[in-house]
């Protein structure tokens, strides 16, 4: 399983990447759309973890930025604040799924894998 | 060009205090919802750090591989760190709430300019702007700083949609007796010609007028 993890705080995504490398993921990070634009065009990854709200391009646009160039690459969302609203909007993006921060590794791991298939 | 705020720009509020406490509260609630959006941010680094640190003990006691306690160290310093930031960040909220303690009181105003444009980072980073305040010496006035703050804001949110480079700077003062806060960046002749209605509601209550300086892409705001 190889994933690309975007946010735009590098502290966090390090840590997350670090872990998820730990438990046998080849976890790599971009702290922008627009770094994680150029890592999607210079290697394949199964699935992004994008946070919802960056500096620049919104995990949304990058998700959709990303379709064009990977269509068959899977994306989960994740953002402080959850509402039924945002996550009608990143499904309707083309989210698989809509994760609340702080995350839980495990649960992520379980989406990670249930949307890769 | 100016805007006095005890011009009529809208015939639309007939309960000007209605108008007022409601905008009062969603101001309010956008700054908390800033706030504990900085303090998930924290919470989500804190936790990874904390499993990470977890995630290595727990491969040293199973023998895969050996604590490094210099790594230990490191890691234990990154989670003071992103707790001094959440602590900040409750502080100032903290500040920004006890603003509300008094309809008036003598205040800093380069205080409370610096208060509201941290209290908004994340929103000027979202933005991909950067504000800054110069370094300006204390602007003493009695004032309403609730009231004071929340023209500020709405004045620097149109800023952040507006703004003309990716840097807007901000400038405290005194001139003719008057005290101002300049926000330079930005086009602002269309927030000074049509004004939102709360912000012509809150400029009116406050006492203060605007001007926006075409030339130098300013506006000031003035008390």
């Amino acid at each position: 399983m190889r994933i690309l993890l975007v946010d735009d705080e590098l502290e966090l995504v390090t840590a997350l990447a670090e872990r998820l490398v730990l438990r046998g993921i080849d976890a790599d990070w971009a702290l922008s759309g627009e770094q994680a634009l150029e890592k999607v065009r210079a290697a394949e990854y199964d699935a992004a973890v994008l946070d919802y709200k960056m500096p620049g391009m919104s995990g949304l646009e990058v998700i959709r930025k990303i379709t064009l160039i990977r269509p068959d690459m899977k994306f989960i969302i994740v953002t402080g604040h959850a509402s039924e609203q945002d996550d009608r909007v990143c499904r309707d993006a083309g989210a698989c799924f809509y994760l609340m921060k702080p995350l839980k590794i495990e649960a992520l791991i379980e989406r990670l894998k249930e949307a890769i298939g | 060009m100016s805007l006095r705020s005890d011009e009529e720009v809208s015939p639309e509020y007939q309960d000007e205090d209605s108008a007022l406490t409601l905008d009062a509260l969603a101001f309010f609630g956008r700054i908390t919802a800033n706030v504990s959006h900085e303090f998930k941010n924290r919470l989500a680094t804190i936790k990874e750090k904390a499993g990470l640190l977890a995630d290595l003990t727990a491969m040293a006691e199973k023998g895969i591989r050996p604590l490094d306690l210099a790594r230990v160290n490191t890691i234990a310093k990154d989670i003071a760190r992103q707790v001094e930031t959440a602590d900040g960040a409750c502080l100032r909220l903290n500040r920004f709430a006890h603003s509300v303690d008094v309809p008036e009181r003598r205040e800093d105003l380069v205080e409370l300019v610096s208060l509201i444009t941290r209290l908004i980072e994340r929103q000027a980073v979202v933005a991909g702007v950067e504000i800054t305040l110069g370094s300006c010496p204390k602007v003493e006035v009695e004032t309403n700083p609730f009231l004071f703050q929340q023209v500020v804001y709405y004045c620097l949110l149109w800023a952040l949609d507006h703004a003309q480079t990716r840097a807007l700077s901000l400038d405290v003062g005194r001139s003719e007796e008057q005290a101002f806060v300049s926000i330079k960046g930005a086009a602002f002749d269309e927030l000074v010609q049509r004004p939102s209605n709360r912000l012509v509601r809150a400029l009116r209550k406050l006492g203060g007028r605007l001007e926006a300086n075409t030339g130098e892409k300013e506006v000031t705001i003035r008390l």
